[in-house]
């Protein structure tokens, strides 16, 4: 399924590109994540606790960040898995700087497989759009937190 | 005939109506352990590594094994060989999965709980290969191969021919078209499949006793033994009550060889039940075809040439040849005479679950295709529905008729009997079509848009290759009845007394039929392709025949009178003109056995009150039948309502009218879920979107409609009961009836209906596209 969205923050395009790439924000943002370690530069192990639909499961996630151009856009690649299914994501994520603000762009491919898929589908798509949102509005709103300070 | 065509109430219904029914998730068998199996996630993938100790190490569990327990596990066999197949047949606990839901470990644990619980403490890393799930995508140059050794995803590529149809489609004044998008179905019995099995090591040889929720315990019993290398004298496969199973428990699966296998290596019995979310991703599908068909017709509205490209989807194996498609493309002609016809039908392997025959088998997509094109045909020259099927029907006088078609065994397809024209006028009769037609016209005046559908088809029943009965006279004057058959719900128990009773001219309470266990009777093949009523229902007239002429022997020596004198009535054997001459069939059974022990036998027949038939019919017997519907449509929200509903059947020689109609009612509700609720989803990467009842929608009895119910017995010349089949024929116009019906009501649009299920959203789709309701033309 396609994942598309736009989340516009009070910010430099520095700011965001930072908060992008800052391992605390993307763990304060990531929904339900317990734990987010670094592998090695670009390349995290996650933890995360959710439930889709009927089903609540415990995931442990790969996330990736590659063909980065700073400041303007990388590509996430995200892959997790548990009992219940398995989610793998593939975004390109673009920032574009309009003074005073920066809009977060991201179009991507989301696939879920397993339990997950067979018993909530009618309402995946919606509970996917929700969570990519949800993400990087909380991005957003980490970087509104931190420019305050 | 005093019992034969009699509506006699079922004599098992008691018994289940109060919940006294013995299914195999109630046999109690000590120290019975539970198995539970992991299934894989993925549409197609390798297992790199796996890891099983954890499981392994939970209290309860006995054992846990994966694919290197695997690595000598044979392929299933290939039961229907064809020269256009190419054969992948699935085998247990492979490295390589193919279809989501597809085994990956199996667990035996104290009981499901324990077992479940360390299922997930299984880890697997897989490597995803490329998938492919749907028809469209599976026909690409550049598909992703559902089977990386295959060179393409086609499994059989096909033609069926009459006459030539591409030559005479040229000349044909009007032609028509219409494609069709059928979706897949899952077979859906309320017990879902189980096993258990249990070995027995101190006997002089290893002896296996299985009891499962089958239709076929005689092939469950020869590929165990082929699989297992034991022979089949030692092992015995038994059905006890088996709570429906629509074709979903003639296939054998690598659940029912891994279970016996593990009973073995923990040397204590195992049993497996199937839930709800196993059976939507692992048990067989069907129904998937795609066709793009055409026809061509005379002025006056006479069939000249029908052509039909047809795509199947396979799954991922074939658990049961390429049955489906080939009975599809050699029943489209169907009812009708069909001078020239082509059908090229491509079966291809995707990653889903496998296809097999499901209630029906691929005729009701065969009866979608030309009752559908008539349609469109008659429309185009204003001629009424049902007056266009009256002049291409195949008449009375011209049976036995050859199609010109090769039958799914490679003989010529000769349908024996019929009286379509006749199953017609019934069904309009019944259905009060003109009237309808009639009302269809003030409704529209006030707003109503109601549609009426009109199908004609057919089935073969009663296929070879053989069944068998033993028929017995007890000495307690009983009739005891052992036959090959499996029942799951279809009453044979009282169908075949009946028979019994009508050779013995007794009541069926005397007659007792066991059924459903190799240890009854030597051979059989299965419950399947509407075949009890005609193969088993002649066997066990053959043997109760031969046992009676072989009583009435012993009487007529043992009375010192002729055969011809004597008679049989009631449980006695009787001089008609003096029938205080008599010996009941109790006394003879004992007379058979001779006086006592030691004494010299006084008959000139053989010992024993107990003869066995076997009955191979030389061809299927053809069953007709004609379903009008009358549907409301709101041009609104789309929802389908379902106003009446009338079917005629032609069963042949019906042997329990209370019996048929009630197959037939069941018929009907199966293809109304199929017509309009129905449909197994898969996402185009092989990951199965409906695997509860929450997202595949059944009808219930809310959305089955009453039905008006009639039958025309055109006896069948094949067998002496002049019987054909019933199980299956109520599903089969049931969607052609319906998409025409549901086309008609919204004529106004001048949409085509191309799908089934035919579903709200998808004629919103349509409705839209199309233009402002044309001016109400009737």
């Amino acid at each position: 399924m396609n994942v598309k969205g736009e989340v516009i923050v009070d910010a430099t395009q520095e700011e965001v590109w930072n908060a992008l790439n800052d391992p605390e924000v993307l763990k304060s943002a990531t929904p339900g994540c317990k734990v987010l370690t670094e592998v090695e530069k670009d390349s995290y192990k996650a933890e995360i606790a959710l439930g889709i639909a009927a089903v609540r499961g415990e995931y442990e996630a790969e996330i990736k960040i590659l063909d980065k151009v700073a400041p303007n856009q990388y590509r996430l690649i995200m892959k997790a898995d548990s009992k219940m299914g398995f989610i793998e994501g593939n975004a390109v994520v673009e920032l574009d700087f309009n003074e005073p603000k920066t809009t977060i762009r991201y179009n991507g491919e989301a696939q879920v497989g397993g339990l997950i898929a067979g018993v909530g589908q009618r309402i995946l798509s919606g509970i996917a759009k929700m969570i990519v949102k949800d993400f990087f509005k909380k991005i957003a709103k980490e970087i509104s937190t931190r420019t305050a300070i | 005939m005093n019992y034969i065509g009699k509506e006699i109430k079922r004599k098992i219904d008691p018994r289940l109506i109060r919940g006294d029914g013995r299914y195999i998730a109630d046999l109690n068998i000590p120290g019975t352990l539970s198995a539970a199996f992991l299934r894989s996630p993925h549409a197609h993938a390798r297992i790199k590594e796996i890891n099983l100790e954890q499981a392994r190490k939970l209290s309860g569990v006995t054992a846990v094994f994966g694919p290197g327990d695997g690595k000598d596990f044979p392929f299933l066999p290939v039961l229907f060989p064809h020269p256009k197949l190419v054969p992948v047949t699935q085998r247990p606990l492979d490295f390589i999965v193919h279809h989501v839901g597809e085994p990956v470990a199996m667990v035996i644990a104290e009981n499901r709980y324990i077992a479940e619980d360390a299922l997930d403490l299984i880890t697997v890393e897989y490597e995803q290969l490329p998938a492919v799930a749907h028809l469209d995508d599976a026909i690409k140059e550049d598909a992703p191969l559902a089977h990386q050794q295959l060179e393409s995803n086609i499994a059989a590529h096909f033609q069926q021919s009459i006459g030539d149809a591409k030559e005479a489609m040229k000349d044909a004044p009007i032609v028509v078209n219409h494609r069709f998008k059928i979706g897949r179905v899952s077979c859906l019995p309320i017990e879902t499949r189980g096993l258990l099995a249990k070995w027995d090591f101190k006997g002089p040889e290893p002896e296996l006793e299985v009891y499962a929720a089958t239709q076929s315990q005689h092939e469950m019993r020869s590929i165990l033994s082929k699989l297992l290398k034991t022979p089949e004298h030692n092992i015995r496969v038994a059905a006890p009550d088996v709570g429906g199973a629509f074709g979903a428990k003639a296939i054998f699966y690598v659940e029912d060889f891994l279970v016996v296998w593990a009973a073995k290596q923990v040397k204590a019995p195992v049993r497996w039940i199937e839930d709800r979310m196993e059976h939507m991703m692992s048990c067989i599908h069907e129904r998937e075809q795609y066709h793009e068909a055409t026809l061509g017709v005379s002025e006056d509205g006479k069939i000249i040439a029908v052509i039909d490209k047809m795509l199947a989807n396979n799954g991922a194996y074939v658990p049961w040849g390429i049955i489906v498609p080939i009975m599809t493309s050699t029943l489209i002609p169907g009812p009708y005479k069909v001078p020239n016809y082509f059908c090229d039908a491509k079966v291809l392997y995707t990653n889903t679950v496998p296809m097999a025959p499901f209630r029906g088998a691929g005729r009701p997509q065969a009866a979608l295709i030309l009752n559908r094109l008539l349609d469109q045909a008659a429309a185009k020259l204003n001629i009424d529905p049902v007056e266009i099927r009256r002049r291409n029907l195949i008449q009375e006088n011209e049976f036995p008729y050859r199609t010109g078609l090769l039958s799914r065994d490679g003989s010529p397809q000769i349908y024996d009997s019929g009286d379509y024209p006749k199953v017609l006028d019934e069904a309009v009769k019944l259905s009060d079509y003109y009237e309808w037609r009639k009302k269809q016209k003030e409704y529209r005046q006030n707003g109503k848009y109601i549609g009426i559908g009109v199908a004609t088809a057919i089935e073969n029943t009663g296929f070879g290759s053989f069944e068998g009965a033993t028929v017995r006279i007890e000495e307690t004057g009983e009739i005891t009845v052992l036959t090959s058959a499996a029942t799951q719900g279809q009453g044979h128990e009282t169908t075949f007394a009946q028979i019994a009773a009508e050779v013995f001219d007794m009541p069926i309470e005397k007659v007792t039929v066991r059924e459903g266990d190799t240890k009854l009777i030597t051979y059989g093949t299965g419950t399947f392709a509407s075949r009890m009523g005609v193969i088993v229902g002649t066997s066990v007239f053959k043997a109760a025949e031969k046992i009676k002429e072989k009583a009435l022997q012993i009487a007529g020596e043992k009375f010192n009178v002729k055969r011809e004198e004597l008679q049989v009535k009631n449980g006695y054997v009787f001089k008609t003109d003096e029938p205080a001459i008599r010996i009941s069939l109790g006394e003879l059974a004992h007379e058979a056995k001779g006086i006592f022990p030691g004494t010299t036998y006084p008959y000139n027949v053989q010992p024993g009150l107990e003869v066995t038939e076997y009955f191979a019919p030389k061809a299927a017997s053809i069953t007709g039948m004609t379903d009008i519907a009358v549907v409301e449509v709101d041009p609104d929200s789309c929802a389908i309502k379902v106003l009446e509903y009338t079917s005629i059947h032609d069963n042949g020689k019906l042997l329990n009218p209370l019996v048929v109609k009630g197959q037939v009612h069941g018929g009907i509700s199966n293809g109304i879920g199929n017509a309009l609720y129905e449909e197994i989803v898969y996402d185009n990467q092989g990951q199965l979107l409906t695997s509860t009842l929450m997202d595949y929608l059944v009808p219930s009895s809310c959305e089955v409609p009453e039905m008006k119910i009639g039958h025309v017995e055109t006896p069948s010349p094949l067998n002496p009961l002049g019987a054909k089949g019933a199980g299956e024929s109520g599903t089969i116009p049931v969607p052609a009836v319906i998409q025409s019906a549901v086309e008609d009501a919204l004529r106004a649009w001048n949409i085509k209906v191309e799908n089934i299920p035919v579903k709200p959203a998808h004629l919103k789709d349509l409705m839209r596209k199309a233009k402002e309701p044309a001016e109400i033309i009737l």
